[in-house]
């Protein structure tokens, strides 16, 4: 039976007279691959800076069998003066690594996740979808024993979401416990064993067969500099990935008439398009 | 540590929040120094609670230099909270030393430059030692008060502003208040112990070890005490 590491007592946790989460249990095992699913501002990200101990609990426990390391991906990194280079060598160092290592990790995430002509760009320069490659790189440089992933692949490119998948799959199954937050329900069939939805401040599990197996399709367009997307259909968009005047989106096959038909109206440029790959 | 300390510089640096400081410093001395000649304790002790106030503004901004999200993903990799928050401490320190040491270089220089002139009398090695003491003193209490007034202890940075401001005038300006209202004494302690350091070398042309001891030693505890204060209220606030 495997061991449970964190655990997780009638947990709660409040802003002010706000309350966030609400008596929360669950028992986290050593190489559970786990997803937290829920709308946005349920609490997903705040259960999982409480796991890591980043947030402290308002009543109820968390404990953990023996002093575990964390590494956690934000969902939104902020836009530093560093560059991308001098940041992953820091925190590969602060991490204990060895500068060798740190610079042969690093080259090869770097590579990976196709971003080795911009890690001498200062991150604050960078796309939205390139500063959330660096979260992720940061956060791969070591094997922890738990990995914290909020959002992760929110504004990556395809390449790097395979990158990303291929090697949260390796590390999980080396042993590394994932808990992640997400919205896209393709990543969590691919990395997860569990998934628990937080509604109305309360965790529910959620069996995997009944999270639905959805086909996706890829669009690319090309915008003109002023043109907005409808707001009408933003909730049918699973992910969007912005390139400068080129949009990358994602869109459940269900819904891809809908948000082609709106966007062609709108004055977008159809590039590209066909399903998602699982 | 010291890869720790490397990163802080790193992102204190690129943050461009250190240059003005130095500069009004520089700037400070340049001034203060210009008319010649000077008594050697009254004029370190100015320039030390110069140092007071830059480096008040220098542990102040540098409380918002770092972003609280690479700040938690530091943490995680750290390890050790008590680590982290030392080794920000120990870069204010750092800063705090070498403007400390600017200001003793400065005026030694210029001495020498105007051929001994620049003070009433000869300038002599302990007057050196101990005015370094005293602005690297100086420099301790100004950071740790200026840092006292982080983003996860006061929430409202426009009240931090004016508290900080408000605490490093009265930690100079607490004797002459006391001296038009005596009672407020019993709140006054509260504030940095820059007047109660300065009071004691008045009229003294020299520093000695009996003068600048207990001032030094209090000054050192109370430094100390906001460090630790500060180390675990930021502990107990989490993000």
């Amino acid at each position: 039976m495997e061991e449970v590491i964190i655990s997780l007592n009638m947990v709660s946790k409040h802003f002010g007279r706000r309350v966030i989460l609400d008596h929360i249990s669950l028992n986290i095992k050593r190489g559970a691959s786990i997803a937290l699913l829920g709308p946005n501002g349920s609490g997903k990200s705040t259960l999982l800076r409480m796991i890591g101990g980043l947030t402290t609990v308002t009543s109820g426990k968390i404990e953990y069998a023996s002093p575990l390391t964390f590494n956690y991906v934000p969902e939104h990194f902020p836009k530093i003066d560093l560059t991308a280079r001098e940041f992953i060598d820091s925190m590969g160092l602060i991490e204990g690594l060895t500068a060798e290592a740190v610079a042969a990790r690093s080259r090869e995430l770097f590579h990976g996740f196709c971003m080795e002509d911009m890690i001498d760009v200062p991150i604050k320069h960078l796309s939205k979808g390139t500063i959330q490659k660096v979260a992720v790189i940061q956060a791969l440089l070591q094997s922890p024993d738990v990995l914290l992933l909020d959002e992760p692949l929110s504004g990556q490119d395809r390449q790097s979401q395979k990158a990303f998948i291929k090697l949260s799959q390796t590390l999980n199954h080396q042993g590394v416990t994932v808990i992640m937050s997400c919205h896209e329900q393709h990543l969590v069939n691919q990395l997860s064993h569990s998934a628990y939805e937080i509604i109305d401040k309360a965790l529910f599990p959620v069996t995997l067969a009944k999270v639905p197996e959805i086909a996706y399709d890829v669009m690319v367009f090309d915008a003109a500099p002023g043109i907005n997307v409808d707001l009408s259909i933003i909730d049918e968009i699973e992910q969007w990935n912005d390139f400068e005047n080129r949009f990358e989106l994602i869109v459940s096959r269900e819904n891809s008439d809908a948000v082609l038909k709106q966007l062609l109206t709108d004055g977008f440029k159809l590039r590209s398009m066909g399903a998602k790959e699982a | 540590m010291k890869n720790l300390l490397r990163y802080h510089f790193k992102v204190f640096l690129k943050s461009n929040k250190l240059l003005v400081p130095f500069l009004i410093y520089l700037f400070y001395l340049f001034t203060a120094y210009g008319i010649i000649p000077y008594s050697i304790v009254s004029s370190f002790s100015e320039s030390a609670w110069v140092v007071f106030f830059i480096m008040t503004y220098v542990g102040f901004s540098y409380t918002e230099v770092e972003n609280p999200v690479t700040e938690q993903l530091v943490l995680l990799k750290v390890k050790n909270d008590n680590l982290y928050y030392l080794s920000r401490i120990v870069v204010l320190l750092i800063v705090g030393i070498i403007m400390s040491v600017i200001g003793m270089l400065y005026p030694v220089i210029s001495n020498i430059y105007n051929s001994s002139q620049l003070f009433t009398r000869e300038l002599l090695l302990s007057d050196i030692m101990f005015g370094l003491a005293l602005h690297c003193m100086m420099g301790f209490l100004g950071a740790m008060t200026g840092a006292l007034f982080h983003p996860r202890i006061i929430k409202n940075r426009k009240i931090a502003i004016l508290m900080v401001f408000f605490a490093a005038v009265l930690a100079v300006a607490k004797g002459a208040l006391i001296e038009e209202v005596p009672f407020i004494g019993f709140i006054t302690w509260i504030f940095p112990p820059v007047y109660d350091i300065l009071v004691t070398f008045t009229n003294n042309e020299y520093f000695s070890l009996q003068t600048i001891a207990i001032p030094f030693l209090w000054g050192l505890l109370y430094g100390t005490a906001l460090m630790f204060v500060q180390i675990y209220v930021l502990k107990k606030n989490k993000f």
